[in-house]
């Protein structure tokens, strides 16, 4: 009899790990188009952007900060594989970190898909009511989150090598200045340095693009690999079935809503037509899993360790959870 | 070569070998259980150019620089092996603990062609035989009362995968999509009947009669079993 059982489990632990496999290989390979897409956005800001056309281009102040990334995320729509990449690259080109973060949040929530998508997975729903507070409550988080990390020092949230006050590079970044003084400085951490060196303003143009493509592609899949293997496993072993039993509390709801979305890491325009087939869910629980989603969620724990310190990123979450349920609590819209 | 232009291949190698797998993925059609066909021009156009970039990076001087051994190890390593692993191990579909994980869903449900159809496909009426339709078909049926009654009490034939359930009844489930397959829901008609020919997550195809039970207000559809057979799966196992 225990023969048996061992060997009905080695069989279903078997399946399970198939079954990891496959969602593992398309969560990866549906981020891959997105996440090339804007490694070529980076080779090409790198390439034909000069740092110095960011400080003359965008505002100085936090609130036109705040403004010009909310609007840019809506026209430039990315999802979170592809903003990362973009972004990073912004960051370490000079643009002003209030516009990059705000962006960088606001890209995968705050577009027109997002809309279409919502409005067509709550068809029989209360549509415009979803649409309307999913964007709402996703945009005064933003400002939130945007405007407390924009008063934070860069050198308390950011990475090392995105060091970089507004408007001014870092040494090994600025091509302004780097001729005619010490190119010593500040190499040597990893090499990583010296390569930017190398392909600062002296290289010719293909040069800096196909650096860029390459390291901004390399260094953000790593973090999807990641991201992307926990991602697999929650989404596999997850009963989302028994799960779906608290969905009606009123408090629990919302809780397990935006448990649910940061477990199952789904993409943003996908995200409404999952949550919209749990017949056991609340409105209120799914709108917590539509507003916390986009903004957090496991495969964006590593993904975000490109840009934010690991603090920041434990910040992000502690954040964005407790400010979507007490938004939400406060809401109440139907 | 010596060892440091070998340690500047570091880029161009990984590059390639995703560029190769998701070349692989398109070609060998592995990809239909993976994504949502919109995405496939997309992921061939990514694996082409990543093949681009890498032979880009390897014919121009000065564009590549030898990285250490730690990052041939470990950064390497991370980025090829579990892919290269899930590509030789993933399956076509989800085996029985995972669909029911996530929660069949078997009563009213309209995926989003249905939608963009405007309305539900005409079933092939001809007399003596069995309409042939699909499971959203069905499921879809239970929005509108006049669709109900054109299918309560008639006999059809549909394909699906087979999932056990309590004794002498099967789920017949297909697999929705919108994105990936990590967002696959599973939808399902409930089929009364002996199966026990016919194993577990195998493509079959069934005739039976449909019937309604209402509970709550919600009906929900279910078959009375006619004839089960094995049968090939579809081109595309997802429903979109």
């Amino acid at each position: 009899m225990f023969s048996n059982l061992s060997a009905e489990n080695s069989l279903i632990a078997s399946q399970v790990f198939h079954d990891v496999c496959l969602s593992f290989l398309s969560i990866v390979l549906e981020g891959l188009p997105f996440l090339f897409l804007s490694a070529v956005v980076s080779g090409l800001v790198s390439a034909f952007v000069p740092p110095s056309a960011w400080a003359t281009l965008m505002p100085r102040s936090k609130a036109g900060g705040l403004g010009i990334g909310i609007v840019t995320g809506f026209f430039m729509p990315m999802c979170e594989c592809g903003s990362v990449a973009v972004v990073r690259r912004m960051l370490r080109q000079g643009l002003p970190r209030t516009v990059a973060l705000t962006y960088l949040l606001a890209s995968p929530i705050l577009n027109p898909f997002c809309v279409l998508s919502t409005y067509y997975a709550f068809r029989s729903q209360h549509p415009w009511s979803m649409v309307g507070s999913r964007l709402t409550l996703g945009l005064i988080l933003i400002i939130y989150l945007s405007w407390s990390l924009s008063r934070r020092r860069p050198q308390e949230i950011l990475q090392e090598d995105l060091w970089i006050q507004d408007g001014k590079q870092t040494p090994s970044l600025n091509n302004e200045d780097c001729c005619g003084h010490d190119h010593g400085h500040d190499h040597g951490h990893d090499g990583h340095h010296d390569r930017e060196d190398y392909h600062s303003h002296h290289s010719p143009r293909y040069l800096r693009f196909l650096h860029a493509v390459s390291e901004d592609f390399i260094a953000v899949l790593t973090f999807l690999v990641i991201g992307a293997a926990f991602a697999a496993c929650l989404n596999t072993f997850l009963p989302r079935e028994s799960l779906a039993a608290w969905g009606q509390h009123p408090i629990m709801g919302p809780v397990l809503g935006v448990f649910l979305a940061q477990v199952l890491c789904l993409c943003s325009t996908t995200d409404a037509f999952v949550i919209a087939a749990f017949p056991t869910f609340s409105f209120a629980a799914k709108l917590a899993f539509l507003v916390s989603g986009p903004l957090f969620d496991f495969k964006l724990v590593w993904m975000y360790q490109v840009i934010f310190r690991r603090r920041t990123v434990f910040w992000l979450w502690f954040n964005i959870t407790l400010g979507t349920l007490l938004l939400i609590y406060l809401w109440r819209p139907i | 070569m010596n060892v440091s232009s070998f340690r500047a291949l570091f880029s161009p190698l990984v590059l390639c070998v995703w560029g190769v797998v998701m070349l692989d993925i398109v070609f060998t059609g592995k990809i239909r259980t993976l994504l949502h066909p919109a995405f496939y021009p997309w992921v061939a156009i990514t694996g082409a150019s990543l093949l681009l970039v890498s032979i880009a990076l390897v014919f121009t001087p000065g564009a590549l620089h030898p990285e250490p051994w730690l990052t041939w190890f470990g950064r390497g390593g991370l980025l090829l092996v579990p892919i290269l692993f899930a590509l030789s191990f993933a399956p076509s579909t989800y085996s029985s603990y995972t669909v029911v994980n996530r929660g069949l869903n078997a009563s009213s449900y309209r995926p989003p062609s249905a939608i963009t159809a405007g309305a539900a496909p005409t079933p092939d009426s001809s007399v003596g035989k069995p309409l042939a339709v699909d499971v959203p078909y069905i499921l879809s049926s239970t929005d509108a009362d006049d669709n109900r009654k054109l299918l309560d009490g008639k006999s059809v034939e549909l394909i699906g995968q087979l999932y056990p359930a309590n004794a002498g009844e099967f789920d017949l489930v297909r697999l929705l999509i919108y994105c990936c397959a990590a967002d696959a829901s599973p939808i399902s008609v409930r089929v009364k009947g002996d199966a026990s020919s016919q194993k577990s997550e195998d493509w079959v195809d069934v005739t039976g009669v449909v019937r309604f039970t209402q509970k709550d207000g919600q009906w929900t559809p279910y078959l009375d079993l006619e004839s089960i057979k094995p049968t090939t799966p579809p081109a595309d196992p997802f429903i979109y």
